[in-house]
């Protein structure tokens, strides 16, 4: 039933992975533009700070599966099974509450900058609705993601000690 | 209900509020609710109760990823996946070894060398001394090298890959301070080229004692000449890579960019990469990128609560009413990083405290990109202290052993660390010098 959920997270860290690629292919071009063609772009930064904001948001939810989010192991990992299931519950509980307010409000900002057509002030004019999405979509992943971590951590089907590689 | 209460106390006892906010994040910490949402909780939590719109959240989320200058740490770690991918540690470690490994405690020397070549193409410690530390660990142990200071070697050597340039504490310190990363990068030349200096002395000193060891034969100069050919890209990459930087050709992400193709080209043009091992830098990549991003996001959200409850001010004018002396103020910053880094890890480290002490540098009339260093300096002491020591874990886990091994062999590297601290409180130019006056 979670294994849609995993899919899912998985698919956009990979995205994210090759949005940095992607942004390093920019970047590069920026400069063989600037000292070659001697035609520094006006596309490659912004749209390099675009994917880089998708690509972090986006694969959140995939890092959070890999367990790979940094966190403090000193106590929790001398504690029982009993203990370590304990936090590990509310410590997913803080980030779904943090992602439902993160995916609420930012939402919010990118329906307003819809409703008043707000653009990026840049000479691509990019709408911002179309950046700041990425917060309730990215988050909005990861809040899908934690619920399922949750339901496994309740149902005690992984053992939270080992990462999941 | 509990809204006014928190108010008055905010008002009438700010110590109070900040010992509180500090209680709840170690709180939150230790029952291992991770960094980046410890910090961001914490801060949504602050927001709400001073009855400020929590719309900040989505802004800071927003603003913490839209930085151009940010785009250096996912394309430095591209660079240096690709290239430790495409086995570039060996290449490198085999190459200094042709040339240094017949002295007397040669290995050492080598691995020293090695990592800090490794560290101009790398801005991870923990990268550094993993890549070596594979090459290196099982060569040293063959030749009879005590296994304790072999590990501390390694787990020491490690550390140099955030000092010297390129570097990512020294990035996320140039963004939240908002000073020159090229100035930083050139400031940890000197330091890091001093601790290089050190750890080789301490090798060769180390092997006139212990007798154990059998010393490595001398290359032959075909050898030579064959395991340097194939270093020899790394190393222009290295150059194109801080010369760029310095020269101003590139900016540090640019830079990045570039050294991240030249990377492709290198282990494309030498064969040794696949299809595989590429998918796996890019995804290793983007992890070790979006643990730190969440963690820069976190800890902006903080930052933003916690100055509007004015606690670094608080903090600030704490320190300067009661310490009077930098020297004082540089030695309670040192014990302070020394006690959070034994249970801290470094980025998040960094990311808590620099905005915390940041404001009371000017009043201590103390360089900017001096403490910077000494900030990295501080984190390498952190990597390698327990009981939370990313270098410490690595190199366990590299060299399969108790970690009780490892710890035996790391005290004299710490000890070197500490007498650093001291002669760049007491030589400053040893950090000025490259990026002032040179």
């Amino acid at each position: 039933m979670l294994a849609p959920i995993d899919k899912i997270s998985d698919a956009a860290g990979r995205l994210a992975g090759w949005m940095f690629f992607v942004i390093g292919i920019f970047i590069v071009y920026e400069v063989v533009a600037r000292y070659v063609f001697l035609a520094p772009t006006v596309w490659s930064e912004e749209l390099s700070r675009f994917l880089q904001i998708w690509a972090t948001y986006l694969a959140a939810a995939h890092v959070l599966r890999k367990r790979q989010l940094i966190a403090i192991d000193i106590i929790v990992r001398t504690g029982g099974p009993r203990l370590r299931r304990w936090c590990e519950s509310l410590a997913l509980l803080v980030i779904i509450i943090f992602c439902l307010v993160a995916v609420y409000f930012g939402a919010g900002i990118a329906i307003d900058s819809i409703r008043i057509g707000r653009a990026s002030s840049s000479m691509l004019a990019v709408p911002s609705w179309l950046t700041e999405l990425a917060i309730p979509v990215g988050f909005g992943l990861l809040l899908l993601q934690a619920v399922a971590e949750l339901i496994r951590t309740l149902g005690g089907s992984t053992d939270i000690s080992v990462s999941h590689h | 209900m509990a809204a006014p209460i928190f108010l008055f106390l905010i008002t009438d006892y700010p110590h109070m509020i900040a010992a509180l906010i500090l209680l709840s994040l170690l709180l939150l910490l230790f029952i291992r609710v991770p960094v980046a949402f410890a910090l961001g909780g914490l801060g949504l939590l602050l927001l709400w109760l001073k009855d400020i719109s929590v719309v900040m959240v989505p802004q800071a989320l927003y603003s913490a990823a839209d930085s151009f200058v940010l785009l250096a740490v996912p394309l430095f770690l591209l660079m240096s996946n690709v290239l430790l991918k495409g086995g570039v540690g060996k290449d490198l470690f085999n190459a200094v070894q042709s040339w240094v490994g017949h002295f007397p405690g040669g290995l050492g020397i080598a691995t020293i060398i090695s990592c800090a070549l490794f560290s101009a193409i790398s801005g991870s410690s923990v990268a550094t001394a993993a890549t070596i530390a594979t090459v290196a660990i099982p060569e040293m142990i063959q030749r009879g090298y005590s296994r304790p200071f072999v590990l501390g070697l390694l787990a020491a050597g490690g550390t140099l890959g955030i000092l010297i340039p390129p570097s990512i504490p020294l990035i996320l310190y140039g963004v939240i301070t908002e000073e020159s990363i090229v100035k930083l990068f050139m400031a940890g030349v000197g330091p890091g080229l001093l601790l290089t200096a050190l750890f080789i002395l301490f090798s060769i000193g180390y092997s006139l004692f212990d007798k154990n060891y059998q010393p490595s034969p001398k290359a032959t100069w075909t050898q030579r000449w064959q395991t340097s050919f194939r270093a020899l890209p790394t190393l222009l990459l290295a150059i194109v890579v801080i010369g760029g930087i310095y020269l101003g050709v590139f900016t540090p992400t640019e830079s990045a960019g570039v050294g991240f193709a030249l990377a492709l080209v290198i282990v494309f043009a030498l064969r040794t990469m696949t299809w595989q091992k590429l998918k796996l830098a890019v995804s290793e990549s983007m992890v070790t990128t979006v643990t730190i991003f969440l963690i820069i996001a976190g800890a902006k959200l903080f930052g933003k609560a916690i100055t509007l409850y004015r606690i670094p001010q608080e903090i600030s004018t704490a320190i300067t009413t009661n310490i009077s002396e930098p020297a004082l103020f540089i030695l309670v910053v040192c014990l302070v990083l020394l006690v959070i880094g034994f249970f801290l890890e470094s980025i998040s480290m960094l990311l808590i405290m620099v905005p915390v002490l940041f404001p009371a540098l000017n009043a201590m009339m103390i360089d900017p990109i001096w403490f910077g260093i000494l900030f990295v300096v501080m984190i390498e002491c952190a990597l390698i202290t327990p009981p939370v020591g990313m270098n410490l874990f690595i190199i366990q886990a590299v060299a399969q052993v108790p970690l009780a091994e490892v710890l035996r062999g790391v005290w004299p590297f710490m000890l070197i660390m500490f007498g650093t601290v001291v002669a760049l409180y007491l030589m400053p130019d040893i950090v000025l010098y490259i990026p002032f006056k040179l």
